[in-house]
């Protein structure tokens, strides 16, 4: 009897344990038919054998657990959308297993689908000629939402997505951030327990890409939604990304917690200084690394040498108007990284 | 919560799709009139057309006016039936090219039942009210004595016209997966259709009956069903058995192409963004 009471006992805490995603081995090719040229080349080309094989995703794994907020970044052309439709299961991963929620998306692709909300920043999946109103009726019933469920919800992220004026509008009207909320909301409607959002800041204003950021905050945090992000907009990974899986040449080159990547391959401050009289700086433990006329910015490791000390040695030779310290940009990490087409050997 | 959440079946997730591409198409409404006449005047006049050949020439093979009349009575409703079933697979190579079906694949509905219902086929329209009198009048003006059981036959007859043309249209529109063009083999499939479709093919060389037959299954679409209806089953190229399933053809054609759609279907690479 005690025996089995723990063995149910055990059941959610494996089940908790579990990722919500699993993505093993993934590889993606693509078949590039080569172009025939020459005389009848485009009717050559049509019923040509010969084709170039890309390979836009090449051995991907991770683990993503319920609840998480990652990022997923990389270059253009690093094979995140790839990715991101394997694990939707639009496409079928050539090798490599993908499994959501216990299930392999491209196979179980209904019951996949309540589980997962899509956006796509590129290209929208409401109804073109429809106002926005009647594209979140159909999902509701498309998805079988209870009516009653559904008003409460649509209502909820209408008010957070701040969408009321342009209800009744056709799609085809609507502004690229206004499509946006509507495409985020059109994918929230059924509550799904996980969302990908494929560049949902793309082309957006300040404005707009803060309000979109709070509601993903907000999901997650509040409803525990589970959500893969892919930006080129660092802003939105510093803002919201505790862990990021960076991917080029369709390779994850680093998985892992945001600060762990700073700390690895930033671990340094700038000390940017404005003198009295123009002159270079010259002190132990740091290292100049620009000069505009009297403003002199200095690189320290911070894990070797405190703010205070090199401070305390520059005002100590020089006469300083004005200093601060500025933190590492993540920006900087990662354009290292991607014009490298890999991790940095060492910090700089 | 989320265990509220129930998709329907699939013939009402259709009905809800077929309402949204009805609201689609209605924003247009000046469009949505001028296609539909547009569409009655098209078939008016190919109708003129058939006239004007069995009239110059008497009859065609022994088929006379009436007869003629008839066999295109059935196709027009056939194809009328078609153009409501399968108008949208027209659009199907834009859909992939574009990258439309990547939303199809997320939907917890069927991808070729969102594809079919994509947009309300306004054209349609037209040729349903344009088929329905051309076929009562024709079978009213044929010489057949109608019954229970030839009126039976009569409609799946029309049922089988439409399955039967809906079938080769989806056969070649599932190749836009690979090819990721379709509408070129559409048209000529189209013309083929429209052109031999309304004669008697027993008129025809028998290596071109015999095409129409096993190739592009035409001869099930109006001509079959026509002769086993007028009673002229002793001139057919093939057993009368294989005329009397015509329906029965068009419905296994069509499960073959649902099929064949599907497997397909599997070769879609999505457009990069
Ligand atoms: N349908 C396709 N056919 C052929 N090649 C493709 C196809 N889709 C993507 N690719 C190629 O696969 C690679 C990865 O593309 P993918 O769209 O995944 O990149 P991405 O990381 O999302 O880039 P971006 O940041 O620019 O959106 C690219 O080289 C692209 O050209
Ligand atoms: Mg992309």
């Amino acid at each position: 009897m005690s025996l089995s009471v723990s063995a149910v006992d055990d059941l959610p805490s494996d089940a908790a344990q579990r990722p919500l995603v699993r993505a093993a081995g993934l590889v993606k090719e693509f078949r590039r038919v080569k172009r025939v040229s020459g005389r009848l080349g485009g009717l050559r080309t049509l019923f040509s054998r010969d084709y170039d094989v890309i390979r836009a995703v090449n051995d991907v794994s991770f683990d993503i657990h319920s609840g998480e907020l990652v990022g997923y970044l990389g270059p253009n052309g690093a094979g995140k959308s790839t990715t991101i439709k394997m694990l939707t299961g639009i496409l079928t991963p050539t090798a490599g297993a993908v499994s959501v929620a216990d299930r392999d998306p491209s196979r179980e692709r209904k019951a996949n689908a309540l589980n997962i909300g899509v956006v796509f920043g590129q290209r929208s999946q409401l109804w073109w000629d429809l106002p926005l109103r009647e594209s979140f009726r159909a999902v509701r019933d498309l998805y079988g939402v209870p009516t009653m469920e559904g008003d409460r919800r649509q209502h909820e992220l209408v008010k957070l997505l701040d969408m009321d004026e342009f209800l009744d509008a056709p799609v085809r009207q609507l502004s690229l951030g206004q499509r946006m909320r509507g495409d985020i909301a059109a994918a929230m409607l059924y509550q799904p327990r996980l969302l990908y959002l494929d560049e949902p800041t793309v082309g957006l204003d300040v404005v707009a890409k803060q309000r979109i950021r709070e509601f993903i905050a907000h999901v997650n945090a509040e409803r525990g939604t589970t959500v893969v992000l892919t930006t080129h907009d660092l802003e939105d990974v510093e803002q919201l990304c505790r862990r990021i899986v960076l991917i080029d040449h369709g390779r994850v080159l680093y998985d892992g917690a945001l600060t762990e990547l700073m700390a690895r391959y930033a671990p340094y401050r700038d000390l940017v200084v404005t003198l009295a009289s123009p002159a270079d700086v010259a002190v132990n433990g740091a290292e100049q690394i620009g000069r505009d006329g009297p403003v002199v910015t200095l690189r320290f490791r911070s894990d070797r040498v405190k703010a205070p000390e090199i401070i305390g040695a520059v005002t100590a030779a020089h006469e300083v108007v004005d200093l601060s310290v500025a933190e590492p940009r993540l920006e900087a990490v990662i354009g290292r990284i991607y014009t490298q087409r890999g991790l940095p050997e060492s910090p700089a | 919560m989320a265990e509220l959440t129930k998709p329907p079946s699939a013939m009402r997730q259709y009905a809800i799709l077929l309402r949204v591409g009805l609201a689609s198409a209605m924003q247009y409404r000046a469009d949505f009139v001028m296609t539909a006449v547009g569409a009655i005047c098209y078939e008016a006049v190919s109708l003129a057309f058939v006239g004007v050949i069995v009239y110059a020439f008497g009859s065609i093979g022994g088929w006379s006016l009436v007869e003629v009349a008839f066999v295109y009575g059935i196709r027009s409703m056939g194809h009328a039936l078609h153009g409501i079933l399968s108008g949208q697979l027209w659009t199907a190579d834009g859909v992939v090219r574009r990258g439309e079906f990547d939303r199809y694949l997320l939907r917890p509905v069927n991808p070729l039942i969102q594809l079919l219902a994509r947009r309300f086929q306004v054209t349609a329209v037209g040729d349903i009210v344009f088929g329905a009198v051309v076929l009562a009048v024709t079978a009213v003006a044929a010489p057949i004595s109608w019954s229970l059981a030839s009126v039976v036959f009569l409609i799946a007859a029309v049922i089988g016209s439409a399955l039967v043309e809906s079938a080769v249209m989806l056969a070649i529109a599932s190749l836009t997966f690979r090819l990721l063009a379709s509408s070129p083999i559409l048209s000529v499939a189209d013309t083929v259709f429209v052109t031999f479709g309304p004669y008697p093919l027993s008129v025809l060389p028998r290596t071109v009956a015999h095409l129409l037959t096993f190739v592009l299954p035409l001869a099930y679409a109006a001509f079959f069903p026509a002769a086993v209806l007028l009673d002229r089953t002793t001139e057919l190229f093939v057993p009368t058995w294989l005329a009397f399933a015509s329906p029965v053809v068009g419905l296994l054609l069509y499960a073959a192409a649902v099929l064949f759609f599907h497997r397909q279907m599997r070769h879609y690479s999505s457009p990069g963004h």
